[in-house]
């Protein structure tokens, strides 16, 4: 007998828990709605804005982990001084370690926020900064 | 139907014209509330498990079980190579038709029930017990051995349940000294407040009834007949789109009547929990509050109604699948003598108290 009221207590308790969850926030995420911002995210990699500073130095093709991403030609200004011609990343390959950025000189590789890219098209993967 | 008896038609226009219109209105008000229940349950599950529910279509949601529906209408209707293709296809019907019909035996408002009967209550219990026939067809013409085991738990369960609800039941009709709803209701009026409801001298009853008719629902936590986590889908595993959606209609259809039914027998049916009607305060004319009061008599009805279905949908949120021996255990041992008692208190409450 007292086992059966102690079973009917457990099964108020019980309602009860389930019945507070009521007046709870929804832990639910609102995922392409609401998106998380996220401060030191490795995302895509993108060139900085403005005109283009990059001096051809070859530090962030030497540090990428994942060989053949990043592409470099170079070609000689009127003083037959040697400047960049083309900076090609192909973000198929890329890993996002985050390495070229954090070594540039001048900055103009930059992280960015955007962790959802992709592309029916391999091309279209590949970014390219040009003088 | 006397109601009508002052319309200027014939009789032989009048009888089919108002069953017609009786069934037209039961109807659209079953569709109405079988798509409002399924959000209801969906959201209010949502709620309890700290979630927010069908959010997509729609308002926050609300137009999901219309497009459910929709998408269930255009779906493909499979009948399996091996099944019985009539029982197959009669077991739906068997299940629905019964569920819908009993929908006209409940006396809405003081006015309108579109069948009164001297034995409504009887009427409406004994129908509401063909649906097994309907759900042991479809697990023997499936020819799938998850059909059939879960209609076979499902006659087990109905021997169970059968017995107390109708015991219960009977604690009213003592209580009240007829059959017909009407009166059931009536003389719950006795008070003119909530304290003349059956729910206080038979609270057992109450609580007999309300464990069995959710074992008729065949909801959690009695939900053998369909348990998911143990055979797919239960008897209606082989079935797809509009007879799926007929045994979908008849679960929630179901739910709601038998609340409704439940609120009519223990809670005072459409009367007001104060006695007098909130119309009856209105500074108007009585050509216009005639109609209100009965409009109101319909919301206190369905108020009631609903207090009950959000109890269900709470018992599923809390509450896990039973095992079907400790189920069956449960209603033999605990709960058919429970309700056995209440006859004998309600009948002491009745020779002692008077003739209420």
């Amino acid at each position: 007998m007292v086992k059966f009221f102690r079973h009917i207590i457990s099964l108020i308790i019980g309602y009860f828990t389930i019945g507070s969850n009521l007046i709870k926030k929804p832990v639910t995420v609102f995922y392409p709605e609401k998106k998380k911002e996220h401060k030191n995210l490795r995302g895509k990699i993108s060139f900085a804005e403005g005109e283009c500073k990059c001096i051809a130095c070859g530090i962030c093709k030497s540090v990428c982990p994942s060989k053949g991403t990043i592409k470099i030609t170079t070609k000689e200004d009127e003083g037959s001084k040697k400047v960049l011609d083309e900076l090609s990343i192909d973000l198929s390959q890329c890993i996002q370690c985050g390495n070229c950025a954090e070594n540039c000189p001048t900055k103009t590789l930059i992280m960015t926020n955007d962790y959802e890219y992709s592309s029916t098209d391999k091309i279209d993967l590949i970014i390219r900064l040009r003088r | 139907m006397n109601y009508f008896n002052i319309s200027y038609f014939p009789d032989y226009v009048y009888i089919p014209l108002y069953y017609l219109i009786g069934f037209i209105v039961v109807a659209v008000l079953m569709l109405f509330v079988v798509l409002f229940l399924v959000l209801l349950e969906r959201k209010l599950l949502g709620f309890f498990t700290v979630r927010v529910g069908p959010n997509r279509v729609g308002f926050h949601g609300a137009l999901q079980t219309v497009a459910d529906a929709i998408k269930l209408l255009f779906k493909e209707d499979i009948i399996p190579l091996k099944a019985d293709k009539l029982l197959f296809t009669l077991s739906p019907i068997l299940v629905f038709a019964p569920i819908m019909t009993v929908w006209a035996y409940i006396p809405f408002n003081g006015f309108f029930a579109v069948q009164n009967s001297v034995v409504g209550s009887l009427i409406f219990l004994s129908l509401l017990s063909f649906p097994i026939l309907g759900i042991l067809f479809a697990g023997i013409s499936s020819a799938n051995k998850y059909s059939l085991l879960g209609s076979l738990r499902a006659c087990a369960q109905t021997l169970c349940y059968e017995l107390p609800i109708f015991i219960s039941l009977l604690s009213v009709v003592i209580l009240s000294g007829s059959l017909d709803l009407n009166d059931i209701v009536s003389a719950q009026s006795i008070n003119n407040n909530c304290f003349g409801w059956f729910i206080i001298p038979s609270l057992l009853g109450f609580i007999t009834f309300y464990i069995s008719s959710v074992a008729m629902m065949n909801r959690v936590p009695f939900d053998f007949p369909e348990a998911e986590s143990e055979f797919v889908g239960g008897y209606h595993t082989e079935y797809s789109g509009m007879k799926f959606a007929m045994f979908f209609l008849a679960e929630y259809a179901s739910m709601f009547i038998l609340c409704a039914f439940m609120a009519t027998i223990f809670l005072g049916g459409f009367l007001s929990p104060f006695g007098k009607y909130i119309s009856d305060f209105l500074p108007l004319s009585d050509l216009i509050k005639t109609p209100l009061i009965f409009i109101e008599q319909f919301f206190w009805l369905i108020l009631k109604t609903m207090v009950l279905v959000v109890a269900v949908i709470w018992t599923r949120a809390t509450l896990p699948r039973l095992r079907i021996d400790r189920s069956l255990e449960f209603f033999w041992k605990l709960i058919l003598p429970l309700s056995i008692l209440n006859i004998f208190i309600v009948c002491l409450i009745k020779l002692f108290m008077g003739a209420r």
